[in-house]
């Protein structure tokens, strides 16, 4: 197990170097200049040929990858070319913790209401409750997330002035003030989700009530409730690992519509940002750190399966 | 006895008047103003970006010798009063008011005025432009700077005036550290000082207590500076919608750039103030004069020819307090608006349109268009009516850092969408720069820039302008659609706000 892990870590560093020079080069490739758009739009060529060579952007991109690569290699990740002087590894950290947040937050909520509402259905298979279930799931998966965010926002905050419409606060300033930013924009991105992990849970919860020993279990005279919950459910959990692993890391890959809608300061818009703008660098960085958050969610993923699942053994 | 009472009564009212206005002194002064605009801006320092965020931002920190007043004329702000100007037009004598500080403590001394000039005219294009004829730039005392020119030009208080690209001064050391990259460190006199900026959250600053205003009363962008609030914070939202909702919801008190649509809708909001801004620019379509079809005069007099452009405009900003027809380079609001060429704008004349390119031989080669986001609706609204008279367009919707990259070579295009935003002086304004994008080389023009820079008399000067006006309907180097404004709107408690072509918070409270 622990040499697995062990694999998996410097399985890292050959996929981030990949990731790395895959990026560098297609950003390099896309039209457009940082210093451009960094003097404005009325700014002549020749303004602009001078602010790249002090940016250092007028040397061939082979030499700019060279610089850059070895200085990754010693975890300087250089500087943005927007904002004044901070470091790359400083702005993605910043917007980090905030995608964390709402992840966090966006990931227990589809946990909890995904499972809860999966099981319900599933127990009360073609009945009233299972169909009304299906129905708002079918929805939460077609539905997309800025027409409910904005919804949500028309409702909660417009109508009846009961949560800020966008904007955040980080935690420091206070548990319950940093909350209420959060909420409109968790229930946006759990409203997907939960309904896939209801509608996963669902399935399979189905197909292992039908199977033989929650048969044999019934038949022992179990109660209903220590079938369902201790015999079935935990059987259902591998696959909704999955889509768990799964969901958590396309989230901290930055919820960008979500985070657009709601003003907040996470990964996603950063990357938006820094692609409109050209800041290359903090591009470099944001792709190399989602990467890395691929490659260990789905490490966290794998090794939880054996965990709720001795028979797997890697 | 009658008297008495009567003074008595004038007595108790003088006293209640009193406490009235001091109390309302006092509620102006404090709170927080949170002010929503569409991004962050690429830097905070103005003498490195012509970027509109970057001064509008910048100006709440930094001071230049000279601001504008209304009519964007220039008026002291960190001088005494305008510069002593020597009888030859060579020589300006600047004297800074005396006890100025900086927000680091330090006295403001002609020491820094110079060093920031000095680099000002080396990063700002409208710096570099003034300095090509700047003989020297010197100390004369603490407090007394002189600036000596090669040859007299009308232009030099303006560029020294202006917030776009502006002159404004840092200290000394600060411009020593920053020669040729934006300064990091934000250090001006202006009324707020710089606090934090924490990218795509805010850029935070608070009141300068040691601030010392100009005696005379607020004008424009310049006279007197009260920091009511004792804290702005800038909070970039690019998403349109979501700037409405922010102020909308009561989360935020201002946003810059919301949806004009929403206009009809929110003008008689319970809460809300809408404020459509004054003029701040014209849209346009420029050509490509270097190479491609559209480097022939008659083809793109044949486009303008064809163009009908208020359905354009309304497709663009929706209703008509956003937008204006004008023909004039230099807008209504300007000392310098003329009327010269009127006829040849917004004719509309299809037919005509067809027979100008037949005569400029168009065999329907494909016309190159790239347009913004942000202008797309304009482009399209225009192309269907170019269509009509034969024009084979081939309009590319891309995103402006594109259209930035791909317009510096004119194997690439023939045409692209921009706004052009006012500028106080024609010398300044980008559409009459030989060296943007598009290039009007016409010696014509060069010829009339010179004399425009060189002149020193207004009224000869407007003449010259409008012989460039109407080379401009003759030529057709660009295109100009219309005057636009964008659409502001405020929290019902946000008083005293200016609502002129830029925002600032300076003289601004809440209730």
């Amino acid at each position: 197990m622990t040499n697995y892990i062990l694999k998996r870590i410097f399985a890292l560093i050959p996929i981030m170097f990949l990731v790395g020079i895959f990026v560098f080069f297609i950003i390099h490739l896309i039209p457009g200049n940082p210093a451009a758009m960094m003097l404005g739009p009325e700014a002549t060529q020749e303004e602009i040929d001078a602010f790249s060579k002090t940016m250092g952007l007028d040397k061939p991109v082979p030499i700019q990858f060279a610089e850059w690569i070895s200085n990754v290699v010693k975890g300087d990740f250089g500087m943005s070319l927007f904002f004044q002087g901070q470091k790359v590894t400083k702005v993605v950290f910043e917007h980090f913790k905030v995608t964390l947040t709402l992840t966090i937050l966006g990931v227990i909520l589809a946990i909890l209401f995904g499972i809860i509402t999966g099981v319900i259905a599933a127990i009360n298979h073609n009945h009233l409750l299972d169909r009304v279930i299906m129905v708002i799931t079918s929805a939460g998966v077609s539905i997309p997330n800025f027409w409910l965010g904005l919804m949500l926002v028309l409702f909660f905050s417009i109508r009846f002035s009961l949560l800020p419409p966008a904007g955040f606060k980080p935690l420091s300033a206070g548990l319950g003030a940093s909350l209420r930013y959060f909420i409109l924009p968790a229930i946006t991105l759990a409203f997907g989700q939960t309904s896939l992990i209801a509608r996963m849970t669902r399935s399979n919860m189905l197909e292992v009530l039908r199977s033989d020993y929650i048969r044999t279990a019934k038949a022992k005279g179990l109660s209903k409730v220590m079938v369902n919950y201790k015999h079935a459910l935990k059987n259902v959990l591998i696959p909704v690992i999955t889509i768990i692993g799964l969901s958590f890391a396309n989230l901290m890959g930055g919820a960008v519509v979500t985070e657009q809608i709601f003003n907040i300061p996470g990964v996603g818009r950063l990357l938006i940002k820094s692609v409109f703008t050209r800041d290359y660098p903090v591009i470099e960085g944001i792709i190399l750190y989602i990467a890395a958050m691929w490659v260990i969610i789905n490490l966290v993923t794998d090794v939880l399966y054996v965990i709720i699942d001795p028979r797997i053994e890697y | 006895m009658k008297s008495k009472i009567f003074l008595g009564l004038i007595l108790i009212l003088t006293i209640i008047m009193l406490f009235v206005s001091f109390s309302a002194a006092e509620t102006k002064m404090g709170r927080v103003l949170k002010v929503v605009i569409d991004a962050d801006p690429p830097t905070l320092d103005p003498h490195a970006s012509t970027t509109t965020l970057v001064f509008v931002v910048g100006y709440h920190m930094f001071e230049g010798l000279y601001s504008l007043d209304e009519s964007l004329n220039p008026i002291p702000m960190l001088a005494t009063d305008l510069p002593e100007i020597s009888e030859d037009k060579l020589v300006y004598t600047i004297k800074l008011r005396p006890g100025l500080k900086f927000h680091n403590g330090k006295d403001v001394t002609a020491e820094d005025a110079v060093a920031s000039v000095k680099r000002w005219g080396k990063m700002s294009s409208y710096g570099k432009s003034i300095f090509k004829n700047v003989e020297s730039i010197e100390v004369k005392d603490a407090l007394t700077i002189e600036l000596k020119l090669t040859k007299p030009t009308g232009i030099t208080l303006v560029s020294l005036a202006m917030p776009n690209g502006g002159a404004f001064i840092y200290p000394k050391d600060v411009c020593e550290k920053y020669p040729d990259k934006p300064v990091e460190e934000n250090i001006g006199t202006g009324p707020f000082k710089f606090v934090e900026w924490k990218p795509h959250q805010y850029i935070k600053m608070v009141r300068f207590e040691d601030y010392q205003p100009v005696a005379f009363p607020a004008n424009g962008f310049g006279g007197k500076k009260v920091a009511y609030v004792d804290e702005i914070q800038f909070i970039p939202i690019s998403d349109e919608a979501v700037r409405l909702t922010s102020v909308e919801g009561g989360e935020y008190d201002f946003a810059d750039f919301v949806p004009a649509d929403e206009y009809n809708r929110l003008k008689d909001h319970p809460d809300i103030q809408a404020l459509p801004s004054a003029p701040r620019a014209w849209f346009a379509f420029q050509f490509n004069k270097r190479a491609g079809v559209m480097s022939e005069v008659k083809m793109r007099e044949a486009f303008l020819t064809a163009l009908d452009m208020g359905p354009i405009l309304a497709a663009g900003y929706g209703d008509e307090a956003f937008w204006r027809l004008d023909p004039s380079i230099m807008l209504k609001e300007q000392v310098w608006w003329s009327n010269v060429g009127k006829e040849k704008y917004n004719q509309g004349d299809i037919e005509k349109s067809k027979k100008l390119l037949e005569e400029a031989g168009y065999k329907g080669e494909e016309i190159v268009w790239m347009s913004g986001q942000l202008e797309y609706n304009l482009s399209l609204a225009a192309k269907k009516q170019l269509e009509k008279a034969g024009f084979n367009i081939d309009l590319q919707p891309m995103e402006w850092a594109t259209v930035a990259d791909r317009r510096k070579n004119p194997e690439l295009w023939d045409i692209f969408s921009t706004g052009m935003t006012t500028k106080p002086d024609p010398t300044m304004f980008t559409p009459l720069n030989p060296a943007y994008a598009g290039w009007w080389e016409s010696p014509k023009l060069i010829e009339l820039m010179d004399k425009l820079a060189t002149e020193t008399d207004f009224d000869q000067r407007y003449k010259l302008m409008e012989e460039v006006q109407k080379l401009f309907y003759e030529e057709i180097p660009t295109i100009k659609v219309g005057d636009y404004a964008n659409f502001r709107i405020a929290a019902k408690n946000v008083k005293g706000f200016k609502n002129m072509n830029e925002i600032f918070f300076w003289n601004v409270w809440k209730e």
